[in-house]
């Protein structure tokens, strides 16, 4: 009974987990585009 | 249309990444406090034992997940009437943390029937049945989202897929009352049969994941915002640096 209880939780925080990871690697692929629009912009400018 | 509009939007989701981190304090104080409640508040119970505790997270989940949907639903009609792209962010941004509370109610909800039902998956349940099709219905959203280039045609269908799949919302949410299942009805008029301690557990574990849901909904929806003002402005430098 208590290892459903404790696989139960352990899924709520993984799938949180796994959530959080995926917004960081999109925060990420912002981050990266925004370097690659100022480096865009830098290159116009010279 | 949209390179203006997105960059317009972009003082408004300063504004909601400043308001996810003054919620943040709450969240984890409310994590915590649920985390109590659950487990060491709230009594076991006498039938099913200690597996009855994942009840909290799991009904916090499906609250929070129906609440994303709703989102999802009203961002669409208030985008068809407005035709303003913002409501599109917001609804793609809802959709995807409700996929997520969404696998929550699933995955826990199946980990708590094998002990009691003796089984994974009841097939044929009436609840389980419908909560799986809610799913596969959001699930089909996102991937239709990003079939399409941004566009209004993507927005307009995105919103009425949006509003026909929170149809599903409601015959999910009556399903135990409407058909032969055997999943246990929890909120009843006659009070659902919990005892006040679990009643005063649940109370802090429904708000704590509702404030989970808000906080990921405004950072989500800035992060969309975000996303669309790069990608906009790159496509206009390139454009200008064109010969």
């Amino acid at each position: 009974m208590n290892t459903y209880l404790f696989a139960g939780y352990v899924v709520v925080w993984t799938v949180l987990f796994l959530y959080l990871l995926f917004l960081n690697k999109r925060q990420r692929q912002i981050g990266e585009d925004l370097k690659s629009l100022s480096d865009a912009i830098r290159r116009r400018n010279k | 249309m949209s390179s203006t509009n997105n960059q317009d939007f972009l003082p408004r989701s300063q504004k909601w990444l400043q308001i996810s981190g003054w919620l943040l304090p709450f969240l984890y104080v409310l994590i915590v406090a649920a985390l109590y409640g659950a487990f060491l508040y709230a009594p076991r119970e006498r039938v099913m034992g200690e597996v009855q505790r994942i009840f909290y997270f799991h009904l916090g989940s499906a609250w929070n997940c129906f609440l994303a949907f709703f989102a999802v639903a009203l961002a669409g009609v208030l985008y068809l009437v407005t035709r303003n792209e913002f409501w599109d962010h917001v609804a793609a941004a809802s959709a995807e943390i409700g996929i997520v509370f969404a696998t929550i109610v699933l995955a826990t909800g199946s980990i708590w029937a094998r002990p009691i039902w003796n089984t994974w998956w009841p097939w044929g349940d009436p609840r389980v049945t419908t909560m799986l099709v809610l799913w596969l219905i959001y699930v089909a959203y996102l991937i239709l989202r990003s079939s399409l280039p941004d566009g209004e045609k993507k927005f307009k269908l995105c919103a009425v897929f949006g509003i026909i799949g929170f149809l599903d919302v409601p015959i999910v949410w009556m399903s135990i009352r409407w058909w032969r299942t055997i999943h246990p009805v929890v909120i009843a008029s006659s009070g659902g049969g919990l005892a006040p301690k679990m009643v005063h557990a649940l109370m802090i574990a429904v708000p704590a994941f509702t404030v989970l849901y808000l906080t990921a909904l405004l950072l989500r929806t800035a992060m969309h915002l975000h996303q669309g003002v790069a990608r906009e402005l790159n496509q206009a430098v390139l454009e200008r640096g064109r010969p």
